[in-house]
């Protein structure tokens, strides 16, 4: 089954494309990772899916239905809390907007890692920010999570625990990031973004196998930092 | 729809103690004109005053501050449409906006009136009665729009506070024009500014919709 799919889904900001002709399908329990240079139209992609932006062109589909934001849970870049809020106020937001709030996965996750309802959100580490963002995700119970992101600015120890935490969700997750390496390890699709059009897309396997001849990338990395040299000689 | 209410009176309690705390500082005055009755009429001249702290403290910061610090991707990203949120947030404002004006109203027929009472002076007019009440609400509705369509604090809060002076020094140049009975100019002025409130909702409510 397919959780995600865009056709010729574009965002034209005055006569700037930031993403065009950007047709994907993505299936359900994949990881995908979304991959591309800083301003390659990684979040203006997340933000479309999320319903956060209004497509110029084309449209999303998940599970099958037009875009509803009950199907889709985000943690946007920076993972933006409310600041003086404490954890528990936090969740009982989560549960206040959305219909099939799952108290009892939220909570979990956060227990896991120690966090305590009481803590207010401008006094926790960047590593317990993201997992309290990530708990409000996971609690909205939807089926496709949309993480921007989700690694950027942790230290080594807190970039592990999130990870394990990422792989560990019983969802489709869509997420972005810079660091590859790290990447190879939970994700097992691979979208790659450049100058807002889809260079590279589906399962890791599939990619490396359909190399054309005398192109041997033997890992994720070496693939799309191929790529991306192609594109930036081309253009 | 009760449980979205708690979500935005808790993005708002600050706001509402920062209010409370202005009210809190009036009364004070108020009590101490009661004391030193060489002071009175001075509480009086200070009440058209809350409009503008309204518009500063409560109205151009409830969308400004949202985009300012991101959030607004965390509350519009949930399954609550951005309509039924803005919906949410307005309620409390404006329940706080006009439980302030109240407070005031209480304290004013509390204050000692200081010498005689002419209706129809402006500070007095715009203390008493319904109009408070309706621009309360136009000054947080003006603010709650600029605070939209700029996105930042640091445009909105002065812009709105010019406007909603603006406005006042207008409404009394109509008023001065209108040859009304004092409950008819009240009842008409409070709805002027009640359909310019509205109008301003809708302003809001267009700056936050997605666009294509």
């Amino acid at each position: 089954m397919t959780a995600l799919e865009t056709i010729d889904l574009g965002k034209r900001y005055g006569r700037r494309w930031a993403l065009r002709e950007c047709s994907v399908a993505l299936p359900a329990g994949a990881m995908t990772a979304l991959v591309g240079t800083n301003g390659a139209g990684k979040s203006t992609l997340l933000h479309l899916v999320t319903g956060l932006l209004a497509p110029t062109t084309g449209g999303v589909r998940v599970f099958g239905r037009p875009l509803e934001m009950a199907d889709v849970a985000f943690v946007a870049q920076d993972k933006p809390l409310y600041r003086r809020w404490s954890v528990a106020d936090l969740l009982r937001f989560g549960a206040a907007t959305n219909p099939r709030w799952d108290h009892g996965r939220a909570r979990s996750l956060l227990d896991a890692h120690h966090i305590a309802p009481g803590e207010r959100a401008d006094r926790l580490s960047g590593g317990q920010r993201t997992l309290v963002a990530l708990a409000l995700a996971v609690g909205k119970g939807a089926r496709l999570l949309v993480l921007d992101e989700p690694l950027a600015e942790l230290d080594p120890l807190a970039r592990v625990r999130v990870m394990r935490a990422i792989r560990d969700l019983d969802a489709t997750v869509l997420l972005s990031s810079h660091i590859l390496a790290d990447l190879a390890e939970v994700c097992d699709h691979l979208i790659l973004l450049h100058e807002g059009r889809v260079r590279l897309c589906g399962a890791f396997t599939g990619l490396l196998a359909a190399q054309p001849a005398g192109h041997r990338a033997a890992t994720l990395e070496d693939l799309v930092l191929e790529h991306l040299r192609a594109a930036g000689g081309a253009s | 729809m009760i449980r979205l209410l708690w979500v935005a009176w808790r993005g708002q309690r600050a706001q509402a103690a920062t209010l409370a705390g202005v009210i809190v500082l009036y009364a004070m005055a108020v009590a101490a004109e009661r004391l030193e009755p060489e002071l009175s009429g001075l509480t009086a001249q200070l009440a058209g005053f809350l409009a503008g702290a309204v518009c500063l403290v409560w109205g151009a910061p409830l969308i400004a501050r949202e985009f300012e610090t991101g959030t607004y991707r965390l509350a519009w990203t949930q399954s609550v449409t951005r309509g039924r949120w803005l919906a949410a947030v307005l309620a409390v404002a404006a329940l706080g906006a006009l439980a302030a004006t109240a407070a005031l109203a209480a304290l004013l027929a509390w204050a000692p009136p200081g010498g005689p009472v002419d209706p129809r002076s402006w500070p007095y007019y715009e203390s008493h009665g319904v109009v408070p009440f309706a621009r309360v609400l136009f000054a947080l509705a003006l603010g709650v729009a600029l605070g939209a369509v700029t996105r930042h604090t640091r445009v909105a809060m002065p812009l709105s506070l010019l406007l909603t002076g603006a406005a006042q020094l207008a409404a009394r140049a109509a008023r001065g024009r209108a040859d009304l009975p004092y409950w008819s100019l009240q009842w008409l002025e409070s709805a002027a500014h009640l359909v310019l409130a509205l109008a301003l909702v809708g302003v809001a409510h267009v700056a936050i919709r997605r666009r294509g």
